[in-house]
């Protein structure tokens, strides 16, 4: 059931077994499947169930690090959460991103893709996307009989569309008519509050912009608001552990990172029969009735490459679309691309060449271009701190100074030259590589992908929460969300933090801690 | 009986055909293997302008001025020899040209050309087109 904080009376108590912070993917995913338990729940949402200025405002902060927008414009705060705007990506990270690898400063999680296997499987149906079939060849053979680019290391990834499931419409109604679960909107989390021993917490403080205080006293309490915020309610929450809580390694706030996506190159196909469509969004055909789905094809390189290069885990997308001061006339006929084209396709192809000698002598080089999504460095110099200012309910703001890693840019660089090379050892196109002079280059693309902030670890020293989400040294605080995610993979985080949650109510479930 | 590589046989065989300036017809033999071998490996290409340009882009961003005698050598090298090339018809010389090109970026013997990545192999008969126009 759904309760206005604004209309409780002022200093109303809670009192719960379970209480989640943030109704967004996590909290919203936590809570059902805690209910489905048969555990009552208590969840906090600071906005309505629609979007208002007011209380977005709550979000405003500083950017001081690399260009970035604003935090207000970025997230979005009702019920719902941030899927209230997503655009609907799906792709489990993969094993590889998990590891800890020597060439990844600060890489590695600790458990490993399998442990998440199940959940990601349970998280499909959560997000409507079907069956869980992520491998190139089965969609491609969904999809027609034309080829993928794979040949040698090149390697082709599917990246999946939910419609996109928005929270906070398509589970309202379930929340709605919930006897054990029930979410209070327009109520503020100011305060985390702790026993005087400061290794548990006794109760959050809420807050309405209508002026209502109230307070949340649970035995397990979830905070699950996002990579930003669930920083920002640590670090505010100063009482006790006066460096914010879980901080006591100074770990609070800090490798925050985002998904950057950059220009890989301009790719031009020569190989003939190339499904080139399947690197578009598209809903390839029902071949076995399944549901269509909707799909994109992206490009890497196979796993052993990667390590044996020391590559950062990386997705290429093709697209038309112009960036900025590339390939000025390259699409013309007279233009040097199609020299390219002419040349490298006589010998990459000769099915190409013929076609275009009998058939398409003026054709025009088919030009793509690569936009690499590459996972970042870990960087604990990137952070999320407190600002002076305060916000309408008397906390202090954010400011982020999100900073790309030195190492980013050198690895930016060699993963576009190992791309270039192996596509063309493998015989479908050439690649036009353009020097980058200023970094970070002015078209740098970001996800808004809040990551990293409470990073786990099994070293209280190097992460904020355990394997289980729990924030070490607290006995009943859990943090859900991609600001747990230690390394980030390339793939969108949505699914990741589904499954997470998923993991973590059933952790709650199974340790009795309902 | 030991076979010398096909650069130092093609070099020893030039060392002994100008030694002999008493006879005339093996120079003209050369000279005529060396058009028989461009004449194979410009087909290659169907579009002879788009490889010309290529090749020119390449010439124009050298410091030194390239030989089109040491050229021919390095590609017919690349291929397999002047006497596989020879032997080669025109789709089992395009199918080498591909293995070639795949091999040297295998190796990173690439070239960067008005900031393309391409193979030694395929500038190189560009740049041999090139100076033959």
């Amino acid at each position: 059931m759904f309760i206005d904080a604004r209309k409780l009376e002022d200093g109303h108590k809670v009192r719960a077994k379970i209480c989640i912070i943030g109704a967004g993917a996590a909290g919203i995913t936590l809570g059902r499947q805690l209910v489905a338990y048969g555990h009552s729940v208590c969840l906090l949402e600071s906005g309505g169930l629609d979007y208002d200025l007011e209380t977005q405002a709550l979000y405003r902060g500083d950017n001081v690090g690399t260009n970035y927008d604003p935090l207000e414009a970025c997230r979005l705060r009702y019920f719902g959460g941030t899927t209230n705007h997503w655009a609907g990506w799906t792709r489990p990270l993969d094993a590889v991103d998990f590891e800890q690898r020597d060439w990844v400063p600060n890489s590695g999680w600790p458990i490993k893709r399998s442990d998440l296997d199940s959940y990601y499987q349970r998280a499909e149906t959560i997000l409507q996307l079907g069956s869980h079939r992520y491998d190139a060849e089965y969609w491609c053979d969904q999809s027609c009989d034309n080829k993928l680019i794979d040949h040698g290391a090149v390697e082709s990834r599917v990246f999946r569309f939910s419609p996109p499931t928005r929270f906070g419409q398509e589970y309202r109604q379930e929340v709605e008519a919930s006897k054990l679960l029930q979410a209070y909107l327009y109520a503020n989390v100011t305060d985390i509050e702790l026993n005087a021993a400061g290794n548990a917490v006794q109760s959050v403080k809420l807050a309405t912009l209508s002026g209502h205080k109230h307070n949340v006293e649970a035995d397990t309490f979830i905070l699950a608001t996002g990579g930003i915020e669930n920083a920002r309610l640590l670090l505010a929450s100063n009482a006790v552990q006066k460096q914010g809580i879980g901080n006591q390694h100074d770990l609070v706030g800090r490798y925050f990172s985002d998904h950057v996506g950059m220009l890989g190159g301009t790719f031009l196909l020569t190989k003939a029969n190339t499904l080139i469509d399947f690197y578009r969004q598209h809903e390839p055909e029902k071949k076995n009735g399944n549901q269509p789905v909707s799909i994109r094809g992206a490009l890497t390189l196979d796993v052993d490459t990667i390590r044996r290069q020391r590559l950062y885990n990386f997705g290429c997308l093709l697209s038309r679309r112009r960036w900025p001061g590339i390939v000025k006339d390259a699409l013309t006929s007279s233009s040097f691309a199609s020299h390219i084209g002419t040349v490298a396709g006589s010998i990459d192809d000769m099915l190409l060449d013929g076609y275009r000698s009998l058939f398409a002598p003026e054709e025009r080089a088919e030009l793509f271009e690569l936009a690499v999504i590459m996972e970042s460095t870990p960087n604990r110099d990137s952070r999320v701190s407190l600002a002076e200012a305060r916000d309408a309910l008397g906390m202090n703001c954010v400011k982020l100074d999100w900073q790309l890693h030195p190492q980013d840019r050198e690895m930016i660089g060699l993963i576009r030259q190992q791309l270039a090379l192996e596509l063309g050892r493998a015989n479908v196109g050439r690649v036009l590589l353009e020097e980058e002079d200023v970094w970070p280059p002015p078209w740098l693309e970001y996800g808004r992908h809040h990551m990293g902030t409470t990073r786990m670890h099994e070293d209280p020293k190097q992460g904020v929460v355990d394997a289980n989400c729990r924030v070490h040294d607290m006995e009943n605080l859990f943090i859900a969300g991609s600001s747990v995610f230690p390394s980030y993979g390339y793939a969108q985080p949505t699914f990741t933090i589904v499954a997470l949650a998923l993991r973590l109510a059933d952790h709650i479930h199974e340790k009795g801690l309902a | 009986m030991k076979i010398l590589p096909f650069n130092q046989r093609r070099h020893f065989i030039k060392g002994m055909l100008t030694s002999a300036v008493l006879v005339s017809m093996p120079v003209k033999a050369l000279e005529s293997e060396n058009e028989m071998l461009m004449k194979k490996l410009s087909a290659a290409i169907h579009k002879r302008l788009s490889a010309i340009e290529v090749g020119q882009a390449y010439l124009d961003s050298c410091s030194q001025q390239l030989d089109s005698c040491r050229l021919l050598d390095d590609v017919v090298e690349r291929m397999g020899g002047a006497t596989e090339v020879s032997a080669m018809n025109s789709r089992q010389l395009r199918q080498r040209l591909g293995q070639a090109s795949s091999r040297d970026f295998d190796q990173r013997e690439t070239i960067k050309v008005k900031g393309w990545l391409l193979s030694a192999t395929e500038v190189k008969l560009c740049a041999l087109m090139a100076l033959q126009a």
